[in-house]
């Protein structure tokens, strides 16, 4: 029993001499330093089928891997060459001839031709419906590569988003003849053509990307960029601080604040790219225009939705749930989305104006009975309003309550209908509310925003699915989305973008509420040369800017080189108390030995 | 006899998982395509084609009827997010969920019997008021608030241990003692919540046995107050306690949902919660089958075992 004893004791003398160079991989990031940035980020890339692919993750790390025809330039969301250096469009604008430029590989070394490009665009034509990317390429008829560099495409009708296909271009000798193709992960390490290349995956866990030797532009600065997966941001704000992640991005304005004072970390409020709207259920209906849901009759006025507009104040939602961190809303694109935004003439602008709110509700007959609550002509019932909105996202409970508030005091009761967020879509889509907070984030082309709100997106069927925001159906506004879709020239689709915005707030059916502010930090100590888009004051964490981080020359690392020794004195602890219990029984059964 | 209807009851629940599962998920309000095709440009006719590929324009009972003929053949289906086979998305995630949860079920099965033994000898001493009183407060404290706390101290402020994930994300990470170093903190957090409950019956068991005529006799043979006590009270003691260890054997693969979400730990809760999100109704499914497939599976292997463990209605 003795020789047991010691024995264990032995073994846990050298377990805890072997441990300390085993835990060297707790330092290795200290070691290899600004070369890996660190990204937290909060949700997996779940499916990275370059087909499929459509989570943000996912989004970011196909752009960092593939190349895509044409990208956005930082600066001002202008078209920037990519695998495209050049283009040309016929006469009948029907024809593209794209000039492809030379010596692109991709990462196993074979050269990048038109035929890839071709391959790929010819694949997403015939994908099935649940390959959502096809709806790029609706209006190609064929796409030919002639020669090496040179591609064509011809469409059925004219196409302005000719050089917005947001698809990546894969290698079709790694692709072509797969059974499996809109379905298969890619392999890894991928074969890509971007600045990265994607070396191992752990889902819930992180994606690792590599510099790619081989890409065509400069050598990205950050030799690996780390997407690692947090559950909670307060939990990646905590490994911020112990220096084990570089930048976090989507912050609230508590956690962004709390940051203010730490002289390593730069704070970036970039200027919101997303808006938050409150929908009015204008009398949602079917594309037969057979009625749907059960909206609020009151609300399929449009004079009521303007009043409900009035009496909202926007800048109170700013400072009261945003903390400040946003800028007021009005038409439907953030103005920061240039030249397609559009926003109200002052004298246009539907302002907070309570007093406003119940003049247009009273000279509607709207008259007020017990408990200052409105009553709708024709009816006896006293009004109220079912506000729908998800509490999965902590900012919109809080809008609600001011809400709730505000129209309460026009003589509007509103009932709150909190939900989860697959609860929210199914009432969304059914039109089952009267009131509904939604949100959307901004591509820099604006055309599937304007699409949702067509008359052709609203549901073919009672309870079917709906690509519709809010059951909006105006057949102006669909000829002006309509003729934007198919204008070439930048400067008359931004006028005709603007004309059928313009339209859309006059329906008063989306308010946009507010362009929240993206609230972004980073090791500023570790890593400079972040990028922003659009233009100053945009983002920084994204695609477009770590190919351009580059590391802090000489940055100290010292901080967490204590890691291990704090490691191995915890160890030491505990094989202390191992041994200390083994000792105590000892003694306390030394009678019986004896 | 007795195994053959242990394992028909067993059977019986399973089944009966089988439906509640497929009716909770399928009566969960939420439309999976809509939600997965949210901000991609895709049309009205293009929603329907898909929900029609995903089967979701079928019938209830012919959906029930798909899902089962699959399931027989050992299908779980796929994930409608991630277009990945359920069961290679569950394989994957197990692994560390049963790693944080059995490793913190031992440490506080082993700290609860230890603290709740010592409590017990020595009932109302101070030992007892300040060991029970902790057992009590760290019960009641909300799991991820006491997670959080730890992460904090130990994580942030002291630096001693890895606040989130399961390895070190640097190449070579991994190893054992990385894994075992990350393990730290979310296997504390989830045994300090865990063990009192040990702890308290293991205490009123052992404070129960004190004064029974075979400790007296033990006693009076003089041998030493830590013998009395671990060889003859605690053993004594002990049926209750195991038959608690036995039945929340069952709940080691759900029991970490919270703790997985404070320390980013890569396991089954996360999974479940980002379908629940979805939703995606594969993986859910999946994930129900597991979670109360362990439990009743547990429950029917602790009575067999208790039944074996406990002489006391047998014929000896």
């Amino acid at each position: 029993m003795r020789q047991v004893r010691r024995a264990i004791c032995s073994l846990l003398v050298l377990g805890l001499s072997a441990a300390t160079p085993l835990l060297a991989p707790l330092t290795a990031h200290a070691e290899t330093g600004g070369s890996t940035l660190t990204v937290g980020i909060s949700a997996d890339a779940e499916d990275l089928n370059p087909f499929k692919a459509n989570t943000v993750v996912a989004s970011q790390i196909l752009r960092l891997t593939y190349d895509y025809l044409t990208d956005y330039e930082p600066a001002d969301n202008s078209t920037l060459r990519t695998l495209a250096t050049n283009w040309t469009s016929s006469p009948d604008k029907l024809t593209w001839t794209f000039t492809l430029r030379h010596g692109v590989t991709w990462s196993d070394g074979k050269p990048l031709t038109a035929k890839d490009i071709a391959f790929t665009y010819r694949a997403l034509k015939s994908a099935p419906a649940d390959v959502t990317n096809r709806t790029l390429v609706k209006t190609f008829v064929s796409v030919d590569a002639p020669a090496d560099g040179t591609l064509v495409i011809r469409t059925s009708k004219p196409t302005a988003t000719m050089l917005a296909i947001d698809a990546p271009i894969l290698p079709e000798h790694v692709w072509a003849g797969r059974t499996d193709m809109y379905t298969a992960q890619p392999a890894v390490p991928s074969v890509s053509s971007g600045p990265y290349v994607l070396t191992e995956r752990k889902e819930g866990e992180f994606y690792r990307l590599r510099a790619n030797p081989h890409y065509w532009g400069p050598a990205p600065k950050v030799t690996e960029i780390l997407l690692r997966r947090f559950k909670s941001v307060d939990t990646a704000v905590a490994a911020m601080k112990r220096g084990e992640v570089d930048a976090i991005g989507n912050l609230n304005s508590v956690q962004f604040d709390a940051l203010k004072d730490d002289p390593s970390i730069a704070r970036v409020r970039a200027s919101g790219l997303r808006f938050h709207e409150l929908l009015l259920n204008p009398g949602a209906r079917l594309a037969n225009a057979a009625p749907e849901g059960n909206g609020n009759p009151a609300l399929r006025d449009k004079r009521v939705r303007v009043a409900i507009d009035y009496a909202i104040d926007r800048q109170k939602l700013i400072d009261g749930v945003l903390g400040g961190y946003g800028e007021p809303g009005a038409g439907y694109l953030p103005a920061k989305l240039t030249p397609w935004s559009w926003q109200p003439a002052p004298a246009d602008l539907r302002g907070y104006d309570p007093a406003k709110a119940r003049q247009i509700l009273d000279s509607l007959g709207y008259r007020t009975g017990p408990g200052n609550v409105r009553i709708m002509p024709g009816s006896r019932k006293p009004m109220t309003l079912r506000l729908a909105y998800t509490a999965d996202h902590p900012v919109f409970p809080r809008y609600a309550t001011y809400i709730k508030q505000w129209l309460g005091d026009i003589g509007l009761p509103v009932q709150l209908v909190p939900a989860s967020g697959s609860q929210l879509g199914a009432l969304q889509y059914r039109g089952e509310y009267d009131l509904l907070l939604s949100g959307w984030g901004v591509d820099p082309d604006p055309d599937y925003l304007l699409s949702i709100q067509i008359c052709s997106a609203l549901p073919l069927t009672k309870g079917g699915p709906t690509s519709s925001d809010a059951f909006h159906c105006d057949p102006r506004y669909d000829a002006l989305y309509n003729q934007q879709a198919t204008e070439l020239d930048p400067a008359k689709r931004a006028d005709l973008v603007h004309q059928a915005i313009s339209r859309l707030y006059g329906d008063a059916i989306p308010l946009v509420l507010t362009n929240p502010a993206t609230l972004e930090v980073y090791r500023k100590d570790k890593f400079t040369g972040f990028v922003s888009r659009p233009g100053p004051g945009g983002s920084v964490l994204g695609y477009w800017s770590y190919p351009h981080v580059r590391p802090v020359a000489a940055v100290t690392q010292a901080e967490s080189s204590h890691t291990p020794l704090y490691a191995s004195g915890a160890a030491a602890l505990v094989a202390l108390a191992v041994a200390g219990g083994l000792f105590y029984r000892r003694r306390s059964t030394r009678h019986l030995r004896e | 006899m007795r195994a053959a209807r242990v394992a028909g009851t067993l059977l019986a629940r399973l089944t009966g998982v089988l439906f509640l599962g497929f009716a909770l998920f399928h009566l969960l309000p939420g439309d999976p395509v809509s939600a997965l095709t949210r901000g991609r440009p895709v049309t009205t006719e293009d929603l329907a084609t898909i929900r029609a590929g995903f089967g979701l324009d079928l019938p209830l009972w012919k959906q029930f009827t798909s899902y089962v003929t699959a399931l027989a053949h050992g299908d779980l289906g796929t994930s409608l997010a991630a277009h990945r086979p359920v069961a290679d998305m569950l394989a994957e995630r197990i692994g560390p969920t049963l790693l944080l949860t059995v490793s913190a079920t031992v440490l506080s099965v082993t700290v609860g019997i230890a603290t709740g033994v010592a409590a017990g000898w020595r009932p109302r001493g101070i030992g007892d008021r300040v060991g029970t009183g902790a057992a009590i407060v760290l019960w009641s404290a909300p799991t991820f608030w006491l997670g959080m706390l730890l992460m904090a101290i130990l994580g942030v402020a002291a630096g001693l241990f890895p606040i989130a994930g399961m390895r070190s994300t640097e190449s070579g990470g991994g190893g054992v003692l990385d894994v075992a170093h990350h393990l730290v903190l979310p296997c504390i957090t989830l045994a300090a919540v865990q063990y009192a409950q040990y702890h308290l019956l293991i205490r009123s068991a052992v404070a129960a046995e004190r004064h029974a005529v075979y400790v007296t006799l033990a006693r009076a043979k003089g041998l030493p107050d830590a013998l009395v006590r671990w060889r003859h009270a605690v053993p004594n003691a002990m049926a209750p306690t195991l038959s608690l260890v036995l039945t929340n054997l069952g709940f080691v693969v759900s029991g970490a949902v919270t703790v997985e979400a404070v320390f980013s730990w890569p396991g089954l809760g996360d999974l479940t919660f980002e379908a629940l999100r979805g939703p995606d109704p594969p993986v859910l499914h999946g994930t129900f089958l597991l979670l109360c497939g362990s439990v009743v599976t547990a429950d029917a292997i602790a009575d067999v075992v208790l039944r074996r463990f406990d002489r006391r209605g047998g014929t000896t």
